[in-house]
């Protein structure tokens, strides 16, 4: 029996421990109190039973289908349901027993690579509310912001490069919750157009050191008397000291090129394709490659409610274009082992075609992707049946998604981090439990 | 902006007194006792009265959408009028830059896209015409829920064009915006967390189940009835007029009686079978009397916006306080229940009141907000905790919100630029109704003629479209054999391509549409095959005269503008991109430089302490303090120095919040 906290890749555990409680309290620990956590944690016996795939994942690239993707027409096709339930999309086979639909051709090729989960099930059916229950593995509440799963990562997971952030988004939409209740430095940074990389990284040409250190000085003075009235008060006040230390830990990196496209040959980029998500994939593997921890890719558009296999026939193929270059590409400079790649959305579609050719929101039953960093390739967990309708076999949940990528990351998914209202969350939410067959 | 205070004959200002004089009934007064009683009973004192310094910025960037003009604070601090706080108020409340925060106001809460499909601009033409006429707001809501027609005869169907084939998305919408309910949960199931079921949702919509986004079928009717000797009866003849009218009939919403909503196929509660019809029906409320001729949606509409519908002016309060003091009175903007806890019951019974008063004169209500006692107090140091209700002994202290920072930054850049309008917006609007209208008046052998038009030059388009494709695919083989020459010559052939099919004139082929000259046809045909009307952004305007949303990657956006897809998605969190755009972005960077226009200005000026105050006016719109003289007048001396000064004022704080 080995204690998954020993495995902690990065961090010791007590030094974990005293982080997280040095984060939430604001207090040092010391001995006695760090023992409670690492009793509690010890005592757990999912984490106990943890299989040798805890930690493989030093970072995630997280693709988020907002809009709400079709499992049908992708991940979970229904060959005998026919033509009412699939419409115009095919069933093709990939590795092992995935079948996809027929968009996803180079998926299909790369299949040995990827799990999918055919069971996912949510209770949030309208956007707003299904994009925040997915990614932060909590219903929205007026009286607190949850953090999402790249900020617990963060927080639970140490920094590998100080040069950059280690949490990035990219053409995500405004109301992500980013670090939620968890302090400002969580906040992802917002690449808007991964093409265009970060914008102003550079000092206007004409500002010299001595001038720039002048400004940087000047702006303190003058922010001293506001920032001792409302800084304690006002968490966003303090929250810009944050994101003025790190732009300019930033425009000092020596990683900046991480963000530079333009950097990648000529085939790389026709191997992802041309759309917007397509870069934002590219970028991901480029800042995987820099040690950042987990960036998030948001692909929008997928809300069909009408012409369902018109917007497949325009989308899917980008879709499986980009992820498949993504995989390859990590496969070949071996990174693919120690990232995990997880594809999701804030609900599925209703397999019952409208009557304008287009399918509704479904958060009862859909699917997720996941590849890379142990995850057993070829492998399905969960199902549904016959006409798509219902999950027969392992519902998932938001929560056991974060729990999942916890154990992939090799933190804990179980251990309760205090909100500043003093309530304790956890990363894999009440009931999440790592999805362990998962992982070979 | 004309101040009135040193503007108007003094007989005027002394009217103006004694209106506020004998105002001790008026709602801010009312409100003000309220609180005052409130503060009393609970033993809080209220936070003091702000200086002028402090007052004048608050209020321009609180009702104008901007910071004041060095000209504009001058003359605040140099009258010496005892309601020279209200008569402020009372000028901007009624400025086009009031107008054009409402738009902005409304263009989050409706999650308007100007440039969605057609309809988009409809609908920001209507909702910018109903903020700039202070339309009541009952009955521009009315107006919204009971649209019919074409865009062209009644924008306001963009609201429901805006969720075009996603009915119920748009019914969840409706009753978070305007009842602050949120019921999208039970779109799907029965909401756990409050007493809507599944099927009190599907009631709901049922109000809507007849609407119909498409009136194919009626234009369809129209042509057949005339149709012209010697045009077989077969649906394909007609494909001329369905190309002619192919994006036209995409911007209508009909309703008709007869369509019923049914429950989903997989419906899994007792209280109903699945596919069963369902009638419309207010759970929580009192039933609207329906009547079998009338459209259910106008009952629906009618009930919404009745006075007796006292959420739906609530809701409304609640949204207004909120944009005035920075926290809402109840402990939630759009999810109201029976669990609901308010701040201060009797004042939001109080504004509601007021408001069906004064029919939903929204700026009315506004202009009281701004007058109270409260609006006056310095903000909190502590805010109070998510969620929570608060003791509002002071108002909260705001980030400027993006469009505020936006159009402050421009106030430095070109002065005071409220009036200026972008007329894009409009040619492109005015264009597309004149050319709607001139379609309905062509004779039916003239619109098949344009549509037989129309399909050549999507023939030649797409023949086109091909030779590119093929070039294309050409130059990406040559890439991958190496052949860099070859592939840059057809790249570049093919982007001649490109731009000739761009200019195609309609002209190539015959028209034999005596009645329109060949310009006329030319537009015509460029009409009928345009799926999309683009709007521009017109610089050096306001954030209010720009079509909405900003797009992803602006400065409007970085500082968390509305993205138009969610309602109410504007946000003033901190963000890394926002420090770089701030350090070292063009917005700013251009406002500082020696070269900037504030810096020519400081030249003129000889005394260093002339230039401080200048500068101080400028961007904080006050004068400097003792101490802040002592500390930073040796940076007026340079260019240089001074652009560093310039350069951390815009960084600071004083600058990105409002006190």
């Amino acid at each position: 029996m080995k204690n998954s906290t020993n495995r902690m890749d990065d961090l010791t555990r007590r030094k974990f421990m005293a982080n997280a409680a040095k984060t939430f309290f604001g207090v040092s620990i010391g001995g006695s109190l760090s023992n409670l956590y690492a009793d509690n944690i010890s005592a757990s016996d999912t984490v106990i039973n943890a299989p040798a795939s805890f930690g493989k994942a030093k970072s995630v690239i997280y693709l988020f289908m907002s809009g709400g993707m079709s499992q049908l027409d992708t991940f979970d096709p229904k060959p005998d349901a026919g033509e009412a339930v699939m419409g115009k999309t095919e069933t093709i086979n990939g590795k092992g027993d995935i079948r996809l639909g027929h968009h996803l051709k180079k998926l299909a090729t790369e299949s040995d690579s990827i799990a999918l989960i055919r069971s996912m099930s949510s209770t949030q059916g309208a956007h707003a509310q299904g994009r925040y229950f997915m990614r932060t593995g909590f219903t929205e509440r007026a009286a607190i912001s949850h953090p999402t799963a790249g900020a617990w990562v963060n927080n639970l997971k140490a920094t590998r490069n100080e040069n950059i952030p280690s949490y990035v988004t990219v053409n995500c939409g405004n109301n992500h919750p980013g670090a939620g209740f968890l302090p400002p430095s969580f906040n992802p940074l917002p690449v808007g157009d991964a093409e265009k990389g970060l914008s102003n990284i550079t000092r206007p040409s004409l500002i010299s050191d001595e001038e720039f250190d002048c400004q940087m000085k000047l702006q303190k003075q003058l922010d001293v008397e506001f920032d001792s009235q409302y800084k304690d008060g006002y968490r966003n006040v303090g929250a810009y000291n944050e994101m003025y230390k790190s732009a300019i830990k930033l425009m000092e990196s020596e990683d900046l090129a991480a963000f530079d496209l333009s950097k990648e040959s000529e085939i790389t980029h026709q191997l992802y394709g041309e759309h917007k998500f397509a870069k934002g994939c590219l970028l991901a593997r480029r800042l995987v490659e820099k040690n950042v921890n987990f960036i998030e890719v948001e692909f929008n558009g997928f809300d069909w409610h009408n012409d369902n296999f018109e917007k497949a026939d325009s989308m899917l193929p980008v879709l499986d274009n980009a992820v498949s270059a993504l995989l390859a590409d990590l496969k070949i400079k071996g990174l693919l082992d120690t990232t995990l790649v997880v594809l999701t959305t804030e609900f599925g579609r209703n397999p019952k075609i409208n009557k304008n050719n287009g399918r509704d929101h479904y958060p009862k039953a859909f699917s997720c992707m996941l590849a890379g960093a142990g995850i057993k390739g070829g492998n399905i967990h969960g199902q549904t049946s016959t006409d798509g309708s219902t999950i027969t076999e392992n519902k998932v949940t938001a929560t056991d998604l974060n729990a999942t990528i916890a154990h992939a990351v090799g933190i804990p998914f179980n251990m309760p981090i205090f909100s500043p209202s003093r309530r304790p969350f956890k990363m894999g939410g009440t009931e999440g439990k790592p999805i362990y067959k998962l992982f070979s | 902006m004309i101040i009135i205070y040193n503007q108007l004959p003094k007989v005027f200002m002394i009217f103006m007194l004694s209106l506020h004089i004998s105002h001790a009934d008026s709602l801010s007064s009312k409100i003000d006792s309220l609180l005052n009683t409130s503060y009393r009973e609970k033993s809080i004192t209220p936070n003091n009265i702000i200086p002028d310094s402090i007052f004048l910025r608050r209020t321009f960037l609180s009702i104008a959408g901007r910071i004041p003009t060095p000209q504009e604070a001058k003359e605040f601090y140099a009258s010496t009028l005892e309601n020279k706080r209200h008569l402020l108020i009372d000028t901007l409340i009624n400025s086009r830059a009031y107008s054009g925060k409402m738009f902005l106001f409304y263009a989050d809460q409706f999650r308007l896209k100007t440039n969605l499909r057609q309809h988009g601009v409809a609908f920001h033409k209507y909702l910018y015409d109903a903020a700039f006429a202070n339309k009541p707001y009952d009955k521009l809501v009315k107006d919204l829920i009971d649209a019919e027609g074409h865009i062209a005869d009644n924008p306001a169907v963009g609201y429901y064009l805006r969720d075009r084939d996603m009915l119920l998305d748009n019914v969840s919408n409706t009753f978070q915006v305007f009842l602050g309910t949120q019921v999208g949960c039970a779109q799907c199931h029965d909401d756990p967390f409050s007493d809507t079921t599944q099927l009190d949702f599907y009631k709901l919509a049922a109000f809507s189940s007849g609407i119909s986004y498409d009136v194919n079928t009626q234009i369809l009717q129209k042509i057949k009835s005339k149709r012209p000797t010697g045009i077989s009866k077969k649906r394909k003849s007609l494909n001329p007029v369905l190309s002619v009218f192919k994006y036209y009939k995409q911007n209508t919403i009909s309703h008709s009686l007869t369509t019923n909503l049914k429950l989903p196929h997989d419906y899994q509660y007792a209280d109903a079978e699945p596919n069963q019809i369902v009638k419309p029906a207010i759970a929580f409320e009192e039933m609207p009397h329906l009547n079998d001729e009338g459209a259910h949606k106008k009952a629906f509409a009618q009930w919404l916006t009745n006075p007796n519908n006292s959420l739906f002016t609530k809701v409304l309060a609640n949204r207004l306080w909120d944009n005035v003091f920075g926290y809402p009175l109840a402990d939630t903007l759009v999810n109201w229940n029976s669990r609901t806890k308010i701040a201060n019951e009797e004042v939001l019974t109080l504004i509601s009141k007021e408001i069906v008063d004064n029919n939903y004169n929204v700026r009315s209500i506004m202009q009281e907000l701004y007058k109270t006692e409260l609006f006056q107090r310095a903000p909190t140091t502590q805010s109070p905790a998510q969620g929570s209700v608060f003791d509002f002994h002071a108002p909260l202290l705001k980030r400027l919100s993006a469009e505020q920072l936006y159009d402050s930054l421009l106030t430095i850049k070109n002065g005071n630029v409220d009036l200026l309008k972008n007329n894009n917006i409009d040619d492109i609007w005015n264009k597309y109704t004149r050319l709607s209208n001139q379609i309905k008046t062509l004779s039916t052998k003239e619109i098949f003629d344009l549509g037989n038009q129309i399909i050549q030059q999507e023939k030649l388009k797409n023949k086109q479209n091909k030779e590119i494709l093929l070039l294309k695919l050409q130059a990406i083989k040559a890439t991958k054999e190496g052949d860099e020459a070859l592939a840059t010559k057809l790249y570049s052939e093919s982007k001649i391509l490109r731009k000739k099919q761009k200019n195609i004139s309609p002209m190539d082929t015959m028209t034999s549409m005596e009645t329109q000259s060949l310009e006329q046809v030319s537009e015509l045909v460029k009409f009928a095959s345009t799926r999309n009307l683009i709007t521009k952004i017109s610089y050096g305007k306001r954030s209010y005269e720009q079509p909405q949303p900003f797009y992803a990657s602006s400065f409007v956006r970085k500082f968390g503008g509305s993205d138009g897809e969610i309602s109410n998605s504007a946000h003033d969190k901190a963000s890394i991109t926002q420090a770089l755009s701030l350090l070292n972005g063009n917005h700013v960077h251009r406002l500082t430089t020696k070269h900037s226009p504030l810096q020519k200005q400081l030249l003129k000026i000889n005394s260093a302490e002339e230039k401080l105050n200048l500068i101080f006016l400028t961007l904080y719109s006050r004068y400097p303090t003792e101490k802040e003289k002592l500390n930073y007048i040796e940076y007026t001396e340079t260019p240089s120095s001074l652009s560093s000064l310039l350069k951390a004022m815009f960084s600071s704080k004083q600058f990105l919040f409002i006190q």
